[in-house]
């Protein structure tokens, strides 16, 4: 089942050409989307770090980094950077960015992240002799590392709309492209579990000791994950002389705010409407030709009644045929890592005709009454999605993508 | 319709004119409170911080200094701007926030409080300065939070420069703060305490369209000789001066002695000099003082974080409409 065409003449088009997960649920691609569409929950009890303390003890928390097979150098210290590099590797070599960059290409890399280098202030805090931490403790050293491990040329931004920096990285690392100040960008999104993070959202009483029920009248909160997502953004144009076939397109973004509340999104949504009305014209796609939508959905009450609604107003009653999906289930919220992370699984879906479930679904909310995915996958092959996202501050984000044809 | 939608998100011709700011720093308020020369009296100093700014409000009661400061940046901003409040507020005004420092404050405490406070955690994310500013002006457009370092005032003017010419909105508020009193200890530990002395800023600077002006050009580069190529692709066209905005005092003398062999009759005005270091606010400074010179040709604001350069250049100051 396939709707809408990108009416963007083709050259003009932000390319995805390679994609790299590391995930609660899988490390790599092919083991995320396996573990998406056969309804696999990465969320058990956390380990890396005491947190007998907290009123809850579960996220979704990557277990064993792999090596990296054909590098001999070693992996810095920092996880986040760790985590950012296993990602990007995948990613560059499905791009086969290596000979773009021997051709002359200037590569730059966008990070978002909730977190930064968090982590590395709380190791630094315990181990004051080590100023490596303390260097890696700022928001931009994962995006330094991973800079300096990708032999970087172009720009090296790293953005922070909290728990949408996945998206804003993005739409900025198409902005790059489209004026000329890379050639390519490694974009994307990360964020670890620490104490720190586990502490501040334990006091906000956001998490739930329940499962993660996105849009289900039972859901009473999120449970925080960790992983990245990253992809490489070229224009279509050069990809496609380098015979490279894209996994699919950023085709519009945009990112607007709240003005509403520090914490909790504005429970009108405006900014996340406006967010997804300025993504849209972005990418010279009318609303009728959505055919997917990857939510934010949290499984918190608020922010998954503010989205539907928000869905409702943009695509009418067209909104009642549209599937929409949230993986936040599978795998905890991954903050900054997240929006990047869905859009990978959009593209992916594209590709294998299929969308994943939304896991833990059972009891129908009637403010929330949309078509979600649930219990099984479903076949469907979505050409023009959308991937909206939230965070703190009033952050939202969304993207417009498509199917790589 | 869609072509009308496509056409309104696509660059249009002109650029950007600056209408107006505010500044605060650890030498006062305003642009007149910066010292005019390099100032030898602060060399004694190793960190000119900035006094918190008294607001009044109920509804800020919670917020931290730097959301205090980028408040009463934006405010001084409007004022200077004489625009209202209100004339800011919706969907077409856009918000650019840049730091390399102001999370340090929020995050550190939390890292190391023994007494949790759940109040605190919210104001330790980057977003908490520009999201007290969008609740207290009501801003609901394009909104970004910049946090590469030093160089993320640079980026953040370009980004603002982009949703203008995009037409993405109609106004960008381009925002910096930089504090270090409360992380003191952290910038001893990692030796940035040496030399000239950190200053604390809050700058911010309204942006509007301009169609008869030039583009705001950006470009940046990572790697050992990324100055030299930064350098090399701006011989073409007049340049009135160079505003070189480094990290540090060291890595401010050597790219300065490099653009003096590139440029020799170039105007070369280093920040860290003139003011201490102020890390993403500097760029913002920089232009400030570039509007207020008037110069005729284009100025190239260049700043430096870790192995990346980054530069815009900004054009035709004579004819922006800065105050």
């Amino acid at each position: 089942m396939m709707s809408g065409t990108p009416r963007q003449p083709s050259d003009d088009r932000i390319a995805i050409t390679g994609m790299g997960v590391l995930s609660p649920i899988g490390e790599g691609v092919e083991a995320f989307w396996s573990g998406l569409v056969n309804g696999v929950s990465g969320i058990t009890t956390i380990e890396r770090f005491p947190t007998h303390d907290l009123r809850v003890r579960r996220g979704g928390e990557i277990r064993q980094l792999r090596g990296i097979p054909g590098f001999e150098r070693p992996l810095p210290p920092c996880r986040a950077s760790q985590f950012l590099i296993h990602a990007a590797t995948e990613a560059t070599r499905m791009a086969r960015l290596p000979e773009a960059v021997a051709a002359g290409g200037r590569v730059g890399v966008v990070i978002g992240s909730a977190l930064g280098g968090i982590a590395e202030a709380e190791r630094w805090h315990e181990q004051p002799a080590d100023l490596h931490a303390l260097a890696g403790a700022s928001y931009d050293g994962p995006t330094r590392q991973l800079a300096r491990w990708l032999d970087a040329t172009g720009p090296v931004l790293t953005i922070s709309t909290a728990c949408a920096s996945g998206a804003t990285s993005l739409g900025l690392g198409a902005d790059l492209l489209r004026t000329g100040a890379a050639t390519a960008v490694v974009a994307g999104g990360m964020d670890v579990l620490c104490r720190f993070v586990m502490r501040g959202f334990n006091h906000l009483r956001s998490l739930t000791r329940d499962e993660v029920r996105p849009f289900d009248r039972r859901r009473k909160g999120l449970l925080l994950g960790e992983g990245a997502g990253v992809v490489v953004l070229e224009r279509a144009q050069a990809a496609r002389q380098r015979g490279i076939t894209p996994c699919g397109y950023v085709l519009g973004y945009a990112s607007c705010a709240d003005g509403a509340h520090i914490t909790a999104p504005d429970p009108q949504g405006r900014g996340l409407e406006q967010s997804i009305r300025l993504a849209l014209a972005n990418a010279g796609v009318r609303s009728e030709e959505i055919d997917f939508i990857s939510a934010h959905g949290t499984g918190t009450p608020l922010n998954d009644r503010m989205e539907t609604q928000v869905f409702k107003n943009v695509l009418g009653p067209r909104a009642y045929e549209v599937p929409v999906n949230s993986i936040k289930a599978h795998l905890g919220h991954t903050m900054g890592a997240a929006a990047t992370l869905e859009t990978i699984m959009c593209l992916l879906a594209w590709r294998y005709g299929q969308i994943p479930p939304t896991l833990n679904y059972g009891e129908p909310d009637p403010e929330c009454d949309l078509p979600y995915v649930t219990g099984q996958a479903h076949t469907y092959r979505p050409r023009l999605s959308l991937n909206t996202a939230a965070g703190f501050g009033g952050c939202n984000a969304c993207l417009v993508l498509a199917g790589g044809e | 319709m869609r072509q009308e939608a496509y056409r309104a998100c696509n660059p249009q011709a002109g650029g950007v004119a600056v209408r107006g700011w505010g500044l605060l720093t650890g030498w006062g308020a305003g642009l007149q409170s910066l010292p005019t020369l390099p100032a030898g009296a602060m060399q004694a100093q190793r960190l000119l911080p900035v006094a918190t700014p008294d607001l009044a409000s109920e509804r800020l009661r919670r917020a931290t200094r730097e959301c205090l400061l980028g408040v009463a940046a934006v405010q001084a901003a409007l004022d200077h701007s004489c625009l209202a409040p209100h004339e800011v507020a919706g969907a077409r005004t856009a918000l650019v926030y840049a730091s390399a420092s102001s999370y340090a404050a929020a995050n550190w405490t939390f890292v190391t409080s023994e007494t949790e406070n759940a109040l605190h955690f919210p104001y330790t994310a980057p977003s908490a300065v520009p999201a007290e500013v969008t609740i207290q002006f009501g801003i609901t457009g394009p909104y970004l939070t910049l946090l590469s370092g030093a160089n993320a005032g640079i980026e953040a003017l370009w980004q603002a420069a982009t949703l203008l010419t995009t037409a993405q909105c109609d106004r960008a508020l381009v925002l910096g703060v930089e504090t270090f009193q409360e992380c003191a200890e952290l910038y001893t530990a990692g030796r940035w305490l040496l030399g000239t002395p950190l200053l604390e800023a809050a700058a911010c600077l309204v942006l509007e369209r301009h169609p008869s002006l030039a583009a705001v050009r950006y470009h940046a580069e990572w790697g050992a000789r990324s100055l030299a190529s930064l350098v090399a692709r701006e011989r073409e066209g007049a340049l009135a001066s160079v505003y070189l905005c480094t990290p540090t005092a060291h890595a401010g003398q050597v790219a300065s002695q490099y653009l003096q062999t590139q440029w020799p009759a170039m105007s070369l005005v280093l920040l860290h000099e003139r003011l201490g270091i102020c890390l993403a606010c500097a760029p913002l400074i920089a232009l400030m003082l570039a509007v207020t010179a008037g110069q005729p040709d284009d100025v190239l604001l260049l700043s430096q974080w870790w192995d990346a350069w980054a530069m815009v250049r900004w054009p035709g100051l004579s004819a922006q409409t800065g105050h």
